[in-house]
This record gives C-alpha cells, sequence and structure tokens, in this order.
C-alpha cells in the first residue's frame, strides 16, 4: 500500500521556493527558475508588472503622476538658463509674458494634435505663435524638451547639445518665454517644456549682421545619462511615482535572478556538478550589464 | 571555475563582454535615437542567443535545451530594456 503524507501549507510554500530557487536534486541540481519554463515565467512577470503601471497610469490612482514634472517650473528653467548664461558672461533674458503665452499656445497645439517636432503637423512654425501673441521679433529661437523628471536635468541635456546650447547663450537674445504643460501624447504620459526666445524687433542687440532671423534646435537627442540622475538627485525633491515603483519591481526581479544565478554557479563550483546548462558566468555578464541599463536609463528627449 | 572558464574561452569571453558594453554604452548615450534604441535591445537579445549558441556550439555541447536557454534569456533581457524604454 502506498500512502501520501500530506504536506502542510508552510511545508508546500518553503518546499516551492526551493524548488524554484535553489538547486538540488528534485530539480536536477538547477533552479527551477533557471530552466526554460522558469525564465519564461520571470517574463511573463515583466510584463505583468508593466501591464500594472500601464493600467495604473491610464486610472490613475495618485495625482500627478503624469510626466512627474512637479520638478519642473518656468521660473525655476529661466533662473538655470540665467545662470549658464551669466558664466557665458551674457546679460540674462528678461520673462516676456507675450513669449509665454506664445509657448503655452504651442505646448497645447503639440499635446491636442500629438505631435513631437518644431512645425506642426499642418505647417505651422514656432514664429507663427510667437506672432499669434503679438510679439514682434527681429529674432526668435525655439527649445523644447519632454518627460525631464527635473529642471537640472533638463538643462543638462539642453547644455549637452550644440544647437540647443546655441539658443541658450546666444548674444542676442534679450527675452524669454517658458511653458510646462502635462498630458497625454498618443497615449503616453507626457510633461512638454516649451521655451520660446526673442529680441523686439527695435531693440538695439538685434541688430548684427550675421544674425539669423529664426533658429531652433533642430536635432533630436535622447538623454540617459549617469550624469543627468546626478544632478536629479542634488536638485530636486525625490517625489516617487508608479514609475519608480515600476522599476524598483523590475530591479527587484532582476536581482533574485541574480541572485540564483550566482549561488548556482557557486554551488555547482563546490559540488563540482557535470551539467550541461547554460553559462552562468555569461548570464551574469548580461545581467549586470541589464541592471546597469535600468538603473541609469532617465529617458527624456530633446528638440 | 570562473577563471578557469575565462582563460579557456578568452576570445567568446571577450566577444560577449565587448557586445553587451557597446550597446549599454549606446543605451545611455545622449545622441543616439529612441528607435534606435528600441532596435539596440533587439539586437542585444539576439546577439546573446547568437552568442550563447555559438559558445557550445564551439565546446560540443550544444542541445536544443540549452540554446532555449540562451534565447529565453536574451529575449527576456531585450524585454526588460524595451519596457524600460516605454518609461
Amino acid at each position: 500500500m502506498r500512502l501520501r503524507r500530506q504536506r502542510s501549507p508552510k511545508n508546500r510554500i518553503a518546499r516551492w521556493l526551493s524548488h524554484t530557487f535553489l538547486p538540488h536534486k528534485r530539480n536536477h541540481h538547477r533552479p527551477w527558475i533557471l530552466h526554460p519554463h522558469g525564465l519564461a515565467m520571470v517574463a511573463i512577470v515583466v510584463v505583468a508588472i508593466h501591464i500594472s503601471l500601464a493600467l495604473v497610469l491610464h486610472f490613475p490612482i495618485f495625482p500627478n503622476v503624469l510626466g512627474e514634472s512637479d520638478n519642473i517650473t518656468p521660473t525655476a528653467v529661466l533662473e538655470q538658463i540665467n545662470i549658464e548664461r551669466q558664466e557665458n558672461n551674457l546679460a540674462p533674458l528678461q520673462w516676456n509674458d507675450q513669449l509665454s503665452l506664445a509657448a503655452q499656445q504651442k505646448g497645447q497645439d503639440m499635446l491636442q494634435r500629438g505631435y513631437w517636432a518644431h512645425t506642426s503637423p499642418s505647417g505651422e512654425e514656432p514664429w507663427d505663435f510667437i506672432a499669434e501673441s503679438g510679439y514682434t521679433y527681429s529674432v526668435a529661437g525655439e527649445n523644447l524638451a519632454r518627460n525631464f523628471h527635473s529642471t537640472e536635468m533638463m538643462l543638462s541635456a539642453w547644455m549637452a547639445s550644440p544647437t540647443h546650447r546655441a539658443n541658450i547663450v546666444h548674444t542676442k537674445y534679450a527675452d524669454t518665454g517658458i511653458a510646462v504643460l502635462k498630458g497625454t501624447m498618443n497615449g503616453k504620459p507626457t510633461t512638454l517644456v516649451v521655451q520660446l526666445f526673442g529680441t523686439p524687433e527695435d531693440s538695439a542687440v538685434a541688430n548684427a549682421p550675421e544674425l539669423p532671423q529664426q533658429a531652433y534646435a533642430a536635432t533630436q537627442v535622447m538623454v540617459n545619462s549617469a550624469a543627468n540622475n546626478a544632478s536629479n538627485v542634488l536638485g530636486a525633491q525625490l517625489e516617487l511615482t508608479p514609475v519608480h515603483f515600476y522599476r524598483a519591481g523590475i530591479l527587484t526581479v532582476l536581482a533574485i535572478l541574480l541572485g540564483v544565478l550566482t549561488y548556482d554557479m557557486l554551488n555547482a563550483q563546490n559540488k563540482k556538478l557535470k551539467r550541461n546548462v547554460g553559462k552562468n558566468l555569461a548570464h551574469i555578464i548580461l545581467l549586470i550589464a541589464v541592471i546597469t541599463t535600468v538603473l541609469l536609463a532617465e529617458s527624456g528627449s530633446l528638440l | 571555475m570562473i577563471w578557469k572558464e575565462i582563460k579557456n574561452h578568452p576570445t567568446d569571453y571577450l566577444i560577449l563582454v565587448s557586445g553587451v558594453v557597446v550597446s549599454i554604452g549606446l543605451f545611455l548615450s545622449p545622441y543616439i535615437t529612441l528607435a534606435t534604441k528600441y532596435l539596440l535591445s533587439l539586437f542585444l537579445g539576439f546577439f546573446y542567443a547568437a552568442w550563447g549558441i555559438w559558445h557550445h556550439r564551439q565546446k560540443k555541447s550544444l542541445s536544443v535545451r540549452v540554446a532555449l536557454e540562451y534565447v529565453l534569456m536574451g529575449m527576456l533581457m531585450s524585454l526588460v530594456i524595451w519596457l524600460t524604454l516605454e518609461y
């Protein structure tokens, strides 16, 4: 007669954890999570975390989660811009309400029509918005940024881009208008920063012959840098958002996988196990690289 | 054992580390567009799977299960980076 011993729920959980994460005879000395089925399950968990975030963002539980841009304000942008200009021995830019209105209208147009470009789908240029606001300019420029988490981070990116930097430290600009807008663009939470530069038509600084009439930063640059993260930490208060929880979740999954791989590698080494499986060392190299990427990646873009 | 493994296959691991480091370096570069980064995440997965299969084939230890392990690990990492780029 064959007897089957009843296990308590506690024992079952312990057995499942051991089977999933630790190498032993029952899993052929390879934790189940490292078997093909286990890796597929990890992929499902990663997708589930992603879908959870998408749902949280679609049905916001937390207020102010879109774009996490509470750290970016027009005043802070102006202050930082003027610090950069002072460091370059240039006069500070003056706040201009008409340019700010034009920046606001340009940003709203981008969000409503879902385009990420200096020129709208119907061909409207930044200068059209400036003209509509009633500001008559002799020189004008535009810098755009989206989905940055702090003013410092955004400024670092602008200053690292030659075309955006050229606008910021342009000798002939006298006025600026800045708008920070939150919304959704093509279904994604988006924070837009629109900065317009200008010099009034009758201004003395506008009479240099080499000046371009209109200038905007025409290159699109993705920003993912450790330096930008550092400036974020230094310059802004930390606000926890679903995106932070998402990254923490993904990093936890990767850290568990890394721990299991390392333990399995050391265990196989100590017990001198001969197994025909993938190289744990190679998996660890790849995982460390991916963890580094997830930690350092801070997406935001310029235009 | 780790050093022995690297010592026995220095070229293999040099190629792996170079490929991974270059991919990650490009990911973190401010001069790479988002579209290119999505392609890079796919490249990294394919590169890793190809590396694993090539490495085990050289050692004559390639089996369907081993190949599947590398393909899944590569796909998983591509997925993680792809989804991270979304936010």
